[in-house]
């Protein structure tokens, strides 16, 4: 029954991804301006979000990592940073190929690209750092103050276009949006947003199993010592 | 921003050669994008897969393997 519920889970997601699609690359009016790369926007400023949202998770774990050491607040910061970067990574990859085709180059040193770039490496460090660093305490206790510190990078990326004046746009979801592009992008949101909890939840459950795997294989190596 | 843009539209209205150009690289980009989106959701997702199909063979034996030390005892 599970089983079936979680299949048919899939299944829904499946279709609600092809719909997102449908949206995009046929519903959604073209921009007059832009063109048709304006049309990166309903998955890269969702992705801008989500990856938000996954360094706020690991933000969380590592909290509740260094207030009481629990491997679960551990395992929901290090779910959190995988994921998270996995959205970054596409912000940090489709934004370019938008700003060539708008702006004519590929990178400007403008506050909210510069500090995106800055936030996803530092997450990336804390990444790189959990995955070969060894899972000891000191590795998991450095990593937290890592996130926490790096976490708060997210509100400069938030704010960079309202105080520095950038060149990026910014607050176009708000109000100067087309009634089908805003309804086209929300929907898109939505369906990322369930993308997002279902991948979330599967590494979240991968990086508990590893754990019970290496306290079940110590418990095997002191059984047979004795 | 807006500058930039509008220099973009005045430059297109002036060459439509550039214009065509441009609309190639907006599609090209346009795929490119979406092709990496994807590319990256998959291969989180097929390692996501991957991992926690090894961890349920790994846990199975291992349990299996502490039952047999248990019972030998």
């Amino acid at each position: 029954m599970k089983n079936k519920l979680y299949l048919a889970g899939l299944a829904l997601l499946s279709v609600a991804l092809f719909l997102a699609h449908w949206l995009v690359f046929v519903y959604v009016p073209t921009e007059p301006i832009m063109g048709v790369v304006q049309r990166i926007f309903y998955f890269h400023v969702p992705a801008a979000w989500l990856c938000y949202l996954g360094f706020i998770i690991t933000f969380i774990g590592s909290v509740g990592y260094i207030w009481n050491r629990s491997p679960r607040a551990d395992a929901l910061a290090l779910a959190g940073a995988d994921i998270g970067l996995v959205f970054g990574w596409i912000v940090m990859l489709t934004g370019p190929l938008w700003a060539r085709a708008t702006w004519g180059v590929w990178w400007k040193w403008e506050p909210r690209l510069t500090s995106m770039a800055l936030l996803v490496l530092i997450f990336a460090a804390y990444w790189v750092l959990r995955r070969y660093g060894g899972g000891t305490e000191g590795v998991r206790r450095f990593g937290a103050v890592l996130a926490i510190f790096g976490a708060p990078n997210i509100a400069f990326v938030h704010v960079a276009v309202k105080k520095w004046r950038g060149d990026h746009p910014g607050g176009v979801v708000g109000g100067g949006l087309d009634p089908d592009m805003r309804l086209a992008f929300f929907i898109c949101l939505a369906v990322l947003q369930v993308l997002f909890i279902y991948l979330f939840i599967e590494r979240y459950r991968v990086i508990r199993d590893e754990e019970a795997i290496g306290a079940l294989r110590r418990r095997l190596s002191r059984l047979k010592g004795r | 921003m807006n500058l930039s843009l509008s220099a973009l539209a005045a430059l297109l209205m002036v060459s439509p050669a550039l214009a065509g150009d441009l609309e190639e690289m907006r599609f090209r980009h346009l795929w490119i994008s979406y092709g990496i989106i994807w590319l990256l959701v998959s291969a989180f997702t097929y390692a996501t897969w991957r991992r926690a199909k090894a961890n349920a063979e790994e846990l199975a034996h291992l349990k299996a393997k502490m039952a047999e030390l248990e019972a030998s005892k």
